[in-house]
């Protein structure tokens, strides 16, 4: 939702960047497939999850061609169809109307948000109705988040909900328990990471404003220091999977994307030069 | 006297060689002829004279095999308390291992208690938290290696350290190239020292 998980575009192998956008292709037919509105969350950290995803098993559908509508409906290499795509789009159906629950009762952007949500709300129904456990757990995640808030909690505590919302995510993408142990760890730090990097990213705001940003509680200089040890814990978590497929392209975001994207959000706030950088331009 | 492998500041079950290792450690940064920095010479001989008597202790009782029962009078019901915690750790039981810790009293929460809480939020993913723990056990007891090496690890992840190769050239990958290339280097190097390893060559 972030697209804070990508790859350093410049250390891809030109096959691996074709074939990592055949699976953010891949992701966006399946997302199509739940409301063609839906294409346009697409984001760079759901297609590391299904490329997480689809890496765990040994047999993989292939790809074929697919037309585009954004690219005036010329032909594309795609992921097949697959449950694995399916899958990580409902997750992203009820991450997107976790959101907006959370927009509507901070009242931020409300008028959007509920708009959105008349559109989405008979899409997030089918969704709870067949994952209802990945249902629970997002809402779980909010009121977690909500109330950690309203206490002040630590920097600890308040990347807890984010973490363990990955954590248990990513564990259920593997049926093999020593797989499931690493998973669960990867996802933690990603999750930790993720929301540390955003706190970073607001807090000259939530300072202005006055809301609640856990990074208040520690010196501007400690903030790179907390990320790092999540990008080092995701490393020696990636190392430890055993991964069938797209290696090197996972190994390129747990390696060089994170750092990459940490260093484009910490320096620079404009949003031109940001964009320069997180795709891998010269800092 | 005090639990022999906490004065050393290693596990108790570290083997011969890792105790022998972290003796040789220690000498190195407490005996009185270094001048070890920050002590009077009296001070360093009484540290000496410790680390002497630990090492001494643990060597006798494996030579004897009475194992590691150190369970003196000086051995509190807090300090048993931490082998068993410690255990707990080991078999990565961490939510009962913390519960056992949080239900020490804050007076009996001395530097080991800092460190193995540090180590069970650190495996929680509290990295924060951890390292603050870490840092305290490391100020209430700065000679311990146990202590030192878990926060020392921390630093490392902090400053950016990743390690780890990726895309090194050549990948490691044995290709025809390399392959040529090495025996070719091993020949030249075999033939300086009298010997030959490709005859034609």
């Amino acid at each position: 939702m972030f697209g804070y998980i990508r790859p350093l575009k410049p250390e891809l192998k030109v096959s691996e960047y074709q074939t990592y956008n055949a699976v953010y292709c891949g992701f966006c037919r399946a997302m199509g497939n739940s409301g063609a509105l839906l294409r346009l969350t697409l984001s760079y950290d759901f297609t590391f999850f299904c490329l997480l995803s689809l890496s765990l098993e040994e047999d993989f559908c292939g790809f074929e061609n697919c037309r585009c509508p954004v690219k005036a409906f010329s032909k594309r290499p795609c992921v097949k169809q697959n449950a694995k795509l399916d899958y990580a789009a409902d997750l992203a159906v009820l991450m997107l109307h976790g959101k907006l629950v959370d927009n509507i009762s901070d009242r931020d952007r409300t008028f959007l948000s509920k708009l959105l949500m008349l559109y989405l709300k008979p899409k997030y129904k089918k969704v709870a109705k067949r994952l209802p456990e990945e249902a629970k757990a997002v809402l779980d995640y909010i009121s977690a988040q909500q109330k950690i808030e309203r206490e002040n909690g630590s920097i600890d505590a308040a990347c807890d909900p984010t973490a363990q919302l990955l954590s248990s995510f990513f564990k259920r993408l593997s049926k093999n328990s020593e797989q499931q142990v690493n998973l669960e760890r990867l996802g933690y730090v990603l999750g930790r990471w993720i929301y540390l990097l955003d706190a970073a990213d607001d807090l000259k705001e939530d300072i202005k404003s006055g809301g609640f940003n856990p990074l208040k509680k520690t010196g501007r200089e400690d903030i790179p220091f907390s990320l790092n040890v999540c990008i080092s814990e995701a490393i020696d978590a990636i190392n430890a999977l055993k991964l069938y497929h797209f290696e090197p392209i996972l190994k390129n975001i747990i390696f060089l994307g994170l750092d990459n994207t940490q260093k484009a959000i910490l320096t620079y706030t404009d949003k031109k030069e940001r964009k320069k950088a997180l795709n891998g331009k010269s800092l | 006297m005090e639990n022999p492998y906490r004065v050393l500041g290693v596990a108790e079950n570290a083997s011969d060689e890792q105790i022998k290792e972290v003796y040789r450690e220690l000498c190195k940064k407490y005996h009185p002829d270094l001048k070890p920095e920050g002590m009077s010479r009296e001070e360093a001989e009484e540290k000496m004279a410790q680390i002497n008597a630990a090492y001494d202790a643990i060597v006798k009782a494996r030579r004897s095999g009475a194992g590691n029962n150190f369970s003196g009078s000086s051995y509190s019901g807090a300090s048993s308390q931490f082998a068993d915690i410690r255990r707990l750790i080991n078999q990565r039981r961490i939510p009962e291992a913390e519960e056992l810790l949080d239900g020490v009293l804050s007076s009996d929460r001395n530097a080991e208690w800092h460190f193995l809480k540090g180590t069970v939020l650190y495996s929680r993913g509290w990295f924060n938290d951890a390292y603050t723990h870490f840092q305290t056990a490391c100020n209430m007891d700065p000679y311990n290696q146990e202590y030192r090496m878990a926060l020392n690890q921390l630093n490392n992840r902090r400053s950016g350290a990743y390690g780890g190769d990726y895309r090194t050239a050549g990948g490691g990958e044995c290709d025809s190239c390399n392959l040529c290339a090495n025996l070719i280097c091993c020949d030249c190097l075999c033939e300086a020292c009298g010997g030959d390893l490709i005859p034609c060559c």
